[in-house]
């Protein structure tokens, strides 16, 4: 009798973990601006062996996952998207596209200090600076508790001159950080898109900085597993 | 007695507090308004494209009717009295009256990836401060297989608090490979002014701005749920004309 309520609870416990259909969600929203950094000096932009990094804010939180653990009074929340080596480049009816060398990582922090922010915003205007990388990005974008992190790769950037419009994406699988734990594990592995656009000139209250290329938008979508659910009626009828 | 004014004032302080615009972190630079996960376009003539790797996009027929709708996540200055607060109040949009200049242009994209382009005529956008908030939202799910009962209809109800015009949208949408690991991306971009609603006085003189963001197309995903073409992600920008100060005094010496 014991081995067949022990067998039973395995079949349960088997039975719940079976994925079923799996959607995706966005787990964090974004905005910011990204930056290339010459490899040695050129005129290209993302030639081969240049960085391309980017710093922001996170602008909205998956409502379930991530939304009961935030504090957007008290922090902020922001993010680095880092280590991106170009290892390809093509060009081509006047759209760029590259790709990069696989350990990239961006990384989301909760920070009090709001240093970043550059409070009272408005009328202060967030501490992007001049020219990044410099004394405010990244160190303001990478600063206080690291919430989640997270892996990129086959990432891809492509710029399409034509339209003044482009897009980056990758894998984004979470590694760790402190509130890792809230999104269920078989929900890490999922990818991260951003739109990209030229600032436009001026700006009121705040001027788009000036040595960002591209103004961003954009989010990382993971996998929502659901769980199939029977009655121990059913499993019962399975052994009969 | 004491009891009462005590409860009182406690609902009087909570309601304050629950008005009251908050400091935005996530403000700065040009950013307006933004909108994320809960915003899903629909068309009333597209066709999905070969499914290669098992995914594909939405390619649009020339005329075909474009419609957004979403949910605002973030009002900056000078609209930052806009405080969504969910599923208290919400701030819904809906983009109408655009449609596909011509059918959607396919092009290789790296080596054996895809790149789709698509042009749409000019059209309008509508932004409704709605409460109780009653719009479907990504996690609700969206309905399936818009227009339905409530898209966009529970978009576009309560006070319309913002309309514009929306011209020279581009979306982009690419595929890296032809395989089940291809990498999506995305983007859109253009023009938008506002024309009205009961807070157009907040935004005066701010004329032509940027709309743009990430345009994820990828089917199927959670960007395309049934009937759904793709989920925008992206943002208003603002930027004001300065006015220069002048005297008649200057005036008249540029005239002498």
């Amino acid at each position: 009798m014991k081995i067949g309520s022990a067998l039973l609870l395995l079949i349960v416990l088997l039975a719940a973990a079976i994925p079923a259909a799996a959607q995706d969600e966005a787990l964090l929203n974004f905005t910011g601006y990204d930056y290339q950094t010459d490899a040695s000096p050129n005129n290209i932009y993302l030639a081969l062996g240049d960085s391309y990094s980017a710093v922001g804010f996170i602008t909205s939180f998956h409502p379930t996952w991530l939304e009961p653990y935030v504090d957007t009074g008290t922090n902020e929340y922001t993010f680095y998207q880092h280590g991106l080596v170009v290892n390809s480049y093509f060009f081509a009816g006047n759209v760029l596209s590259v790709t990069f060398v696989n350990g990239g990582s961006v990384e989301y922090y909760e920070d009090p200090s709001k240093d970043a922010t550059n409070p009272p915003n408005p009328p202060n205007c967030p501490a992007y600076g001049s020219n990044p990388p410099n004394a405010d990005a990244p160190s303001k974008f990478n600063n206080g508790t690291l919430a989640i992190s997270g892996s990129l790769t086959d990432a891809q950037l492509y710029y399409d001159y034509n339209n003044n419009q482009g897009g980056f994406s990758a894998n984004m699988n979470i590694t760790g950080g402190a509130d890792a734990i809230y999104v269920p594990a078989p929900s890490w592995n999922g990818w991260f898109m951003s739109g990209l656009v030229q600032p436009p000139p001026g700006g009121n209250p705040c001027p788009a900085p000036a040595g960002y290329d591209h103004q961003i938008s954009g989010e990382c979508r993971h996998p929502v597993v659901a769980t199939n659910h029977g009655t121990w009626g059913a499993l019962k009828k399975l052994y009969r | 007695m004491k009891k009462s004014i005590g409860v009182a004032g406690l609902v009087a302080m909570l309601a304050l507090c629950a008005i009251a615009p908050a400091a935005r972190a996530q403000c700065g630079g040009q950013l307006l308004m933004k909108f994320d996960a809960d915003c899903f376009a629909y068309e009333s003539n597209a066709t999905l494209s070969v499914l290669e790797g098992g995914t594909g996009a939405y390619k649009s027929n020339a005329g075909s009717q474009l419609t957004v709708v979403g949910l605002m996540t973030l009002f900056c200055a000078p609209l930052n009295g806009n405080v969504p607060n969910l599923p208290v109040t919400e701030y819904s949009f809906v983009w109408s009256g655009l449609s596909a200049a011509a059918a959607t242009t396919e092009a290789v994209y790296i080596v054996n990836g895809k790149k789709w382009d698509t042009d749409y005529t000019p059209g309008n956008f509508y932004i409704y401060e709605d409460s109780p908030a009653d719009a479907p939202r990504a996690t609700t799910p969206m309905p399936a297989n818009p227009p339905n009962a409530t898209v966009p209809v529970n978009f576009q109800d309560g006070t319309l608090i913002l309309q514009g015009t929306i011209a020279n949208l581009h979306t982009i949408v690419t595929r890296s490979n032809n395989t089940a690991s291809a990498i999506w991306g995305g983007s859109f971009l253009a023009d938008y002014q506002f024309t009205g609603g009961t807070q157009i006085g907040l935004v005066a003189g701010s004329g032509i701005n940027s709309l743009n963001g990430n345009w994820c197309g990828k089917y199927p995903t959670g960007c395309t749920p049934t009937g759904y073409t793709a989920h925008p992600n992206g943002k208003f920008d603002y930027a004001v004309t300065t006015v220069k100060g002048s005297t008649w005094g200057a005036i008249k010496q540029l005239y002498r």
